[in-house]
């Protein structure tokens, strides 16, 4: 029998009631109605409804402590479970605008992006870390400080920071060779040794890396425009 | 601060010290040649300073490889991800652990009451028939009304094949509290389950007996939801005003 009711019509206690059971029956893999669930995203999203989202957070936390648990890199993480749990849903809130809803035809497609936000959450968290143990490991009086990972607006400005920087940087190579040093040096943290094994075409020998490598660090040095910019990053 | 002995050496011998590689005769000069040393010290800040300041600086945000990942990405955004994966090899790490995570199964909860009434179930909106029926008396009244001093009640709501029958009362037991006695009338009214919302958050539940009776007590006052639960039914009286 079709349900006669418009989900529209519902109340968000009668809607998250529904999703509560529904949500129960769609992982015990039995026939389920996802209209409920969808109506109270919908709520929550297109029309901002903040008790939707409080009522969705609290639908679906075991559901999303259940994938923090599960993720290969969480145990490695000494990280607190509710950290990446606030953090999963903070992303899908900020992720999924009311423009952007109109892709998510279902509530699959929406607990898919929900369980790839607590990836994102997570590898952001790892992000920052190896970032972290690279500034350690650095005696630079100039070092820049990156934010710890947690915030979506800081993050997003120290990822074009760098992404900004790198561009500065690449405008003063010349040639392909220091290209690719200098890329993998920095941008992917290789060793000459790493350098050579996967473009073994591109270099003479690991000398020729090094060669390639302190030349340009020298000229970047001597650079005074870029010199005064690493000053202003300290 | 031009040495003439490191000069000798292969060009990028200060940076092979740095990284702990050089000839042991290039170590033993730059330990004791304060040129070189300062030279070192020059290239080793700049090292650091280009590498926290550029490490994985044109990678993606990972929820933007996770859109990747999903095929969420516009065509043009796809092709700059996949030239990226090409290069990163952490970036390609990250994608195929997204990938092993995304393919793992859900985990299944505990049985929920909800599995022993599997199937699709018709939600009803209750409307307020009435207090009183005809004779201007209660049409019908819970097992448990009339024990308290009734404060509202009973009214009468209708969903349906059912017909709900609702009464409020102070708590006996709690100074200041009501107590809400139900009897649920239809067909299947035997171990109902009883729901009462407030503000969005489910505030207390009970099942009602053989005969379609149930008691909520300890209630403060207030505008509730109550939903009945039954196989295949659901009734929702969406205000029930708690005096």
């Amino acid at each position: 029998m079709s349900d006669p009711v418009d989900t529209k019509s519902l109340t968000l206690a009668g809607l998250a009631h529904r999703c509560n059971e529904e949500t129960h029956l769609f992982f015990r893999r039995l026939d389920y109605d996802p209209r409920y669930c969808y109506e109270l995203f919908r709520r929550a999203i297109v029309e901002a409804n903040q008790d939707a989202h409080a009522c969705l957070y609290s639908q679906y936390l075991p559901l999303v402590a259940g994938w923090v648990e599960r993720h290969p890199a969480f145990h490695t993480s000494n990280e607190e479970m509710d950290y990446f749990i606030n953090r999963s849903f903070e992303k899908l809130w900020h992720a999924v605008t009311p423009a952007k809803f109109a892709r998510f035809g279902d509530l699959k497609s929406l607990l898919r992006y929900l369980k790839m936000c607590t990836n994102s959450a997570i590898v952001d968290f790892n992000r920052g870390r190896e970032l972290a143990i690279i500034e350690e490991g650095s005696d630079s009086e100039e070092m820049r400080v990156a934010p710890a990972p947690g915030d979506i607006e800081e993050d997003t400005i120290e990822r074009v920071d760098r992404s900004r920087f790198w561009g500065l940087i690449e405008e003063r190579l010349n040639s392909e060779k220091e290209r690719a040093v200098i890329y993998a040096s920095f941008v992917l943290g290789m060793k000459p040794a790493e350098l050579i094994e996967s473009q073994p075409d591109l270099f003479d020998d690991i000398k020729d890396v090094y060669r390639t490598k302190q030349n340009v660090l020298e000229r970047l040095r001597r650079d005074n425009q870029l010199a005064s910019l690493l000053a202003g990053a300290a | 601060m031009a040495c003439d002995i490191i000069a000798q050496f292969p060009e990028g011998a200060l940076l092979m010290v740095l990284d702990g590689v050089a000839d042991p005769a290039v170590v033993r000069h730059v330990a004791q040649c304060p040129d070189c040393e300062s030279n070192l010290k020059l290239l080793r800040q700049t090292d650091s300073t280009l590498l926290t300041s550029l490490y994985r600086a044109t990678c993606p945000p990972s929820l933007q490889l996770g859109e990747y990942s999903l095929g969420l990405l516009p065509t043009l955004e796809s092709t700059l991800i996949e030239t990226h994966l090409a290069t990163c090899p952490h970036c390609a790490a990250e994608l195929r652990q997204l990938d092993a995570f995304m393919a793992q199964p859900e985990p299944a909860p505990a049985a929920s009451r909800s599995e022993a009434l599997a199937g699709p179930v018709r939600v009803v909106i209750a409307r307020l028939v009435s207090g009183l029926n005809n004779l201007g008396q209660p049409a019908a009244a819970p097992a448990f009304a009339g024990l308290r001093g009734s404060i509202d009640g009973p009214t009468t709501y209708e969903a349906g094949d059912h017909r709900a029958v609702i009464e409020i009362d102070e708590d006996l037991d709690q100074a200041g509290r009501r107590a809400l006695t139900g009897l649920l009338v239809g067909p299947a009214v035997a171990g109902v389950a009883v729901n009462l919302w407030r503000s969005g958050m489910r505030v207390a539940s009970t099942e009602t007996d053989a005969f379609g009776n149930f008691e909520l007590l300890g209630l403060e006052s207030g505008d509730y939801e109550l939903i009945l639960s039954g196989s295949g039914v659901e009734i929702h009286i969406q205000s029930l005003p708690v005096g």
